[in-house]
């Protein structure tokens, strides 16, 4: 079965959602679970400076599943207790999506991330940009994330990144 | 040169030129210097040159893979005490990796307060709890220059470490923020494939989200709230003579940092307290 375009984009949303919440969350499972499990599931997260220059060096390079595995790995057992903690609140848009085969779709949005320190308690942007998404449509009409580019409108980052944006 | 009007009587046109900076470039880095004062690049580096010579890959052909670029809350001194300078087994890294760390020395060159760090490389040994050990992997060629840090006055760190060839350029924002860019790159005679395993590794493990160094951020933090709390920090790992500035340390030696101190001290025109 295929989605037409208006399912589609409710589908897309739904996925959307389930990721930011998952992030808010700290819920490293739930997000690993919003990525197929193929081999070349990725998540490359990079600043739009370094992308326009034709730079590939990213803030996250996680450019295979077992890479997705060690994200959570890092952030579930490496990192435990080493940092002093912050919450993030994710706001996403869809902008676009296209179909490019059978099963795939193009999809790009908008997101800006806020963040609350737990020492400060000031709350701030963290980062803002656009996601770039490759999306995997199951045989039940299902969602899950096949590759996501984040791209960072924000160059320089006001604190260093635990979690995935 | 014709009149000047309403100025003061003397003035002269070309006692205020535009800032006239000198620039000299060593192993393919860049210096500039805004003061007529400095002395020439080589002579300013000392012995460290050598150093900074293996850290770019032995001759400074490299080609830039790009940027991460952070601020940190933290005074600019702080983060040159703690960055080039800690000792890896603080590193929950390391430890959960099984990485141990290899022989090297640490030293400074003249009297400016440059560090320079030479160890040997150590790679994680046995299971590393990672599905994709790739990632922390040596393809290098020579294991004794495996780990290499530059460290110039005043914020300058240039590391090495595995195949990451990695230059930080810092800049104090105020009194309680640094902003620092992290500059990497790969050689101009890497191959595709090599090329491909300096931008993973690059990308995941020494900057400000790394496997081993994004809790270096944190640290700098919190190292920032404590020199709030009242008296001084003392630096004592490594001192053999309190009246004496050393120029060569052992790896883990905080005294290190001293020389540094020394030239900042001088050069604010600080008195020393008698030790």
């Amino acid at each position: 079965m295929t989605l037409a375009p208006e399912n589609f984009n409710r589908a897309l949303d739904d996925l959307l959602v389930a990721d930011a919440d998952a992030l808010d969350s700290k819920d490293m499972q739930r997000w690993l679970s919003n990525y197929v499990e193929e081999d070349d599931a990725s998540y490359i997260c990079l600043s739009r400076e370094n992308e326009e220059q034709g730079l590939a060096l990213g803030f996250m390079y996680d450019d295979c599943h077992a890479r997705l595995l060690d994200r959570v790995t890092y952030i579930t057992k490496i990192w435990a207790g080493t940092f002093q903690d912050y919450r993030t609140r994710h706001f996403v848009q869809r902008v676009a999506a296209d179909r490019i085969d059978d099963n795939t779709w193009k999809a790009r949005s908008n997101f800006s991330v806020f963040m609350t320190p737990e020492d400060s308690g000031v709350s701030e942007v963290l980062a803002t940009g656009q996601y770039e998404d490759l999306v995997r449509e199951g045989a039940d009409g299902d969602l899950k994330l096949l590759s996501r580019r984040t791209l960072l409108d924000t160059t320089v980052l006001p604190r260093y990144l635990v979690y995935p944006i | 040169m014709s009149e000047q009007r309403d100025v003061v009587p003397g003035f002269n046109r070309s006692d205020y030129p535009l800032a006239q900076p000198r620039m000299e470039s060593v192993y393919g880095v860049v210096f500039v210097t805004m003061s007529a004062r400095t002395e020439p690049l080589l002579e300013c580096l000392g012995s460290i040159v050598e150093t900074l010579r293996e850290l770019v890959g032995g001759d400074g052909r490299l080609k830039l893979l790009g940027y991460q670029k952070v601020r940190y809350n933290t005074n600019w001194k702080s983060y040159t005490d703690n960055d080039g300078y800690h000792a890896p087994l603080l590193h929950q890294a390391f430890n959960l990796l099984n990485w141990q760390g290899g022989k090297g020395r640490q030293f400074t060159s003249t009297k400016r307060g440059h560090i320079g760090f030479e160890s040997e490389l150590s790679v994680a040994r046995g299971d590393t709890m990672l599905e994709d050990p790739s990632i922390i992997e040596f393809k290098g060629q020579d294991p004794s220059v495996g780990s290499r840090i530059v460290s110039l006055f005043p914020t300058f760190v240039a590391t090495k470490h595995l195949d990451v060839i990695n230059l930080r350029f810092a800049t104090p924002i105020d009194h309680e923020r640094v902003e620092v860019h992290y500059a990497y790159f790969a050689h101009a005679d890497d191959d595709e494939e090599m090329v491909r395993h300096r931008l993973r590794q690059s990308s995941n493990l020494l900057g400000p989200s790394g496997l081993i160094s994004m809790e270096d951020a944190s640290i700098f933090h919190r190292i920032h709230i404590g020199n709030h709390t009242p008296g001084a920090a003392i630096f004592q790992k490594g001192v053999r003579d309190k009246e004496k500035i050393e120029d060569e340390f052992l790896q883990n030696d905080e005294s290190g940092n001293l020389p540094r101190w020394e030239y900042y001290r001088e050069i604010m025109g600080f008195e020393r307290r008698a030790a």
